[in-house]
């Protein structure tokens, strides 16, 4: 009995060295990821049933834009879903539900594919035909 | 009837001795077998509870540790997943932020887990030495003193 303990106890004590390998690897390398900031004065022009959305280049970022990046956004969730990308800087949004106010976001996405900071939302109500 | 059982008490205390040097092995590979359990079979409780009691607290510790080291070693390599297939740099940077918090916490959970499995090894050698290079067992804890007018028991402890 006094033997089956010990040589569980040992079994654990050997358990315990061999789990003891480092699987962490070294210290993660600083972040250094550089994307655009995001676009600047965004509107959104309600039209019939149709929305036309504009914005400005980024500061400091003209040339390094490879497309920008439009976005539903859904406040009352959170959410977000792409509408479409354009190299322009406006978006016309058709086939909207009149009297639906639509939220919209904007990013850049630089030549090397990252997507930029996006701006805050802007919403506005679409008009009936 | 008091001869007979002072002859087989004598007798007892002859054996006994002459069975030390195979005693002292055994408490040798029991010292290497688990902390502390060579010291009880020397009768030094108290030690050998210091001992066993030290090292299942560092096998608790150390698998305790070890069950927090690899739930922060999977949350990191998620995290690091998640970044390095991340597009958007607020993904990148949230993930990010979570790496380095697994990372750390890795980290942590990994060094006090070396000190507790240092705390068992310690406990190890303070065992084996002890018995190598201790004195002989002595009186056993519980012995039968020989006495002009019969014999008496003697409980002893030790540290």
């Amino acid at each position: 009995m006094l033997k089956n303990i010990a040589m569980a106890l040992m079994a654990v004590a050997a358990a315990a060295l061999v789990s003891c390998s480092n699987d962490h690897g070294t210290e993660p390398a600083p972040f250094d990821v550089t994307a655009p900031a995001a676009p600047t004065d965004l509107s959104v022009t309600p039209g019939q049933e149709s929305a036309v959305i504009a914005w400005e280049y980024p500061p400091q970022s003209m040339g390094s834009i490879e497309e920008f990046r439009v976005y539903y956004y859904f406040p009352a969730y959170g959410a977000l879903e792409l509408a479409g990308t354009t190299t322009s800087l406006t978006y016309t949004d058709t086939k909207l539900v009149g009297n639906v106010e639509y939220c919209y976001k904007v990013s850049a996405v630089d030549t090397f594919g990252w997507e930029g900071w996006r701006t805050e939302e802007e919403c506005a109500v679409i008009d009936t035909r | 009837m008091r001869k007979t059982l002072v002859t087989a008490l004598a007798a007892l205390l002859l054996l006994s001795s002459a069975a030390s040097a195979a005693e002292r092995t055994e408490e040798i590979v029991k010292g290497c077998v688990f902390p502390g359990w060579g010291q009880f079979s020397t009768g030094r409780y108290t030690r050998g509870a210091v001992m066993m009691g030290t090292a299942l607290v560092s096998l608790g510790v150390i698998g305790g540790l070890t069950l927090q080291y690899n739930r922060h070693v999977d949350s990191y390599e998620a995290a690091k997943r998640g970044y390095s297939q991340a597009t958007y740099i607020g993904d990148a940077e949230e993930y990010y932020s979570q790496m380095t918090k697994s990372w750390d916490d890795a980290d942590n959970a990994y060094n006090y887990r070396n000190i507790a499995l240092g705390v068992l090894a310690g406990m190890y050698i303070w065992s084996i030495l002890d018995i190598t290079l201790g004195p002989e067992a002595g009186t056993p804890p519980v012995a039968m003193e020989l006495r002009p007018d019969g014999f008496m028991v003697v409980r002893t402890f030790s540290f």
